[in-house]
Formats: C-alpha cells, sequence, structure tokens
C-alpha cells in the first residue's frame, strides 16, 4: 500500500509514481553571458516524484474528503516524511508540493477526478 | 432495447407509420481506463459519459413527406404489446433529437425508412429513456 508519513492518501483508486530527472544541476557560461561552452556544476537537482491517479469515492462529498485530506498535507513551510510507492519502495524527506485536478470530477458508476501530486525533496529543507 | 413490431410510434404526438422495430442503444462517449503500474491490466473503468442512440426502422414508402427534421427535439413514443397473448401495453419514451432521417435499400425487404435520435436529458442525471408500466386498456 502506497502512503505519505503513513496515511493512504491515494489508495482510493489507481495511481502511478513517477520518479523525475536525476543528477546534476549545470549553467552554462553562454547562458550567463560568457563566450565559452563551459558550464558549471551547481550541484545534485532535487529529489522530485509525481504521483497520478484517480482518487474515486461512491458520492461527490467523499470525493472531497479524499481531495481535501491531500490537500492537507501541503503545508506551509513544508514539512518532510516518508513517501512510499504501491511495491513497497520509501522515499526518504518528501514533501508535498502541490496537488493538481486534470479534469473536471467524473460522474459515473463511481465519482472520480485525475489528479497529478507533486512531491519534492529539498536539499535544504526552507 | 430492441422493439419489434411496436403497436404505434410517434415524434412529439404524429404518428409514425410502418415501424418494424425501435433499436435503443447505449454507447460510451468516454471510458476511463487506468491502471495501477502492478500489472498490464486496467484496475479502473467507468463510463462517466454516455450516449443514448436510437434507430427507428420503417417500411420505406414513396412520398415527400419526410417526418420530423434533423435537430428535431421531441418525444419519441413506442407502444408495445407487453406480454404475448395478454392485451397490456407498455409504453417507451424517450426524449431525444433527429440525427439522421433517410432510407436504405436491401434485397429482402426492399426500402426501408430510417430515423436517428440521439436522447437527451432533462437535467444531465436522468434517463433520456423512460419505461411506462404495462396497462391494460379499458374493456379488455
Amino acid at each position: 500500500m502506497s502512503g505519505f508519513k503513513g496515511k493512504d492518501l491515494f489508495g482510493s483508486g489507481p495511481h502511478r509514481f513517477t520518479v523525475g530527472r536525476r543528477g546534476q544541476v549545470t549553467l552554462s557560461d553562454l547562458d550567463l553571458g560568457g563566450l565559452s561552452t563551459d558550464s558549471f556544476s551547481l550541484g545534485f537537482r532535487e529529489l522530485e516524484i509525481v504521483v497520478s491517479g484517480r482518487l474515486v469515492s461512491s458520492d461527490e462529498g467523499g470525493l472531497r474528503q479524499l481531495v481535501d485530506g491531500v490537500i492537507a498535507e501541503i503545508l506551509d513551510p513544508p514539512t518532510a516524511g516518508v513517501l512510499v510507492d504501491g511495491g513497497g519502495t520509501a522515499w526518504q524527506d518528501m514533501s508535498l508540493l502541490t496537488f493538481e485536478e486534470m479534469g473536471p470530477v467524473d460522474l459515473g458508476r463511481d465519482v472520480s477526478v485525475a489528479y497529478e501530486a507533486r512531491f519534492r525533496r529539498f536539499n535544504v529543507l526552507p | 432495447m430492441l422493439l419489434l413490431n411496436p403497436e404505434r410510434v410517434s415524434f412529439e404526438g404524429e404518428t409514425i407509420d410502418g415501424v418494424r422495430s425501435v433499436a435503443i442503444e447505449r454507447q460510451s462517449s468516454r471510458t476511463i481506463e487506468e491502471r495501477s503500474g502492478s500489472g498490464p491490466f486496467a484496475s479502473f473503468v467507468d463510463v462517466p459519459e454516455r450516449s443514448v442512440v436510437v434507430r427507428v426502422v420503417a417500411e420505406g414508402r414513396e412520398g415527400v413527406r419526410d417526418g420530423p427534421g434533423l435537430g428535431a427535439l421531441g418525444e419519441l413514443e413506442v407502444s408495445v404489446s407487453a406480454l404475448a397473448g395478454v392485451a397490456s401495453i407498455e409504453r417507451v419514451r424517450i426524449r431525444g433529437v433527429v440525427v439522421r432521417s433517410g432510407h436504405e435499400l436491401g434485397r429482402r425487404d426492399g426500402a426501408r425508412r430510417v430515423l436517428e435520435l440521439r436522447g437527451v436529458s432533462a437535467d444531465g442525471g436522468s434517463d433520456p429513456v423512460r419505461v411506462a408500466p404495462a396497462t391494460v386498456p379499458p374493456g379488455v
């Protein structure tokens, strides 16, 4: 079962984890106004993980509760926790940055909405 | 739903003669099919947008009257005998818009007049197709 800070935020429906680009952040000399092809390493990129899926409920009220439950984890300033995917892989020190509904609420057999939740591991927690 | 040889078919009160069949089909206009990533198959499928397609097939008759025009909104009422040998009538009412009015030719049954409608819900949530319970005509 997936989870964030021990809470099952996404288990009502199907969801998948996408791990973003990993590695160095570099800046080219040209971008800085120079004339060389050199680039400068600024350090490791912050890890970003996107959870995309669909929250599913039997009624609209239940769906709003599921959405509110995710949004409640977006904190200012961000606080870090463990993000676990459906396969049991755990990412430490992740913060929930954004939650976006990817379209209107769908009223079919169930009430559901597609979403993207974006997590980041800050190099320095704000 | 397939209604063969209905007793009477009308659109906005105007009778459509010689109807052989009325077929009511429900189609998905949009299907949600999502996977959880734990295997190749969909783990969630739903149909949040649906269409009701009604096809009325009647005997083809020569003439210049075409009946309801394209885009006409109205109620199609189909009366059928509910049970064989019982003089009870079931009524199916469909609120819809005419999207096709044409003719087809077949080797076996000659000319057919075809009318197609798309169901329209009054509020988006209620079914455009309503089936009234069977009633026994008075005096039977």
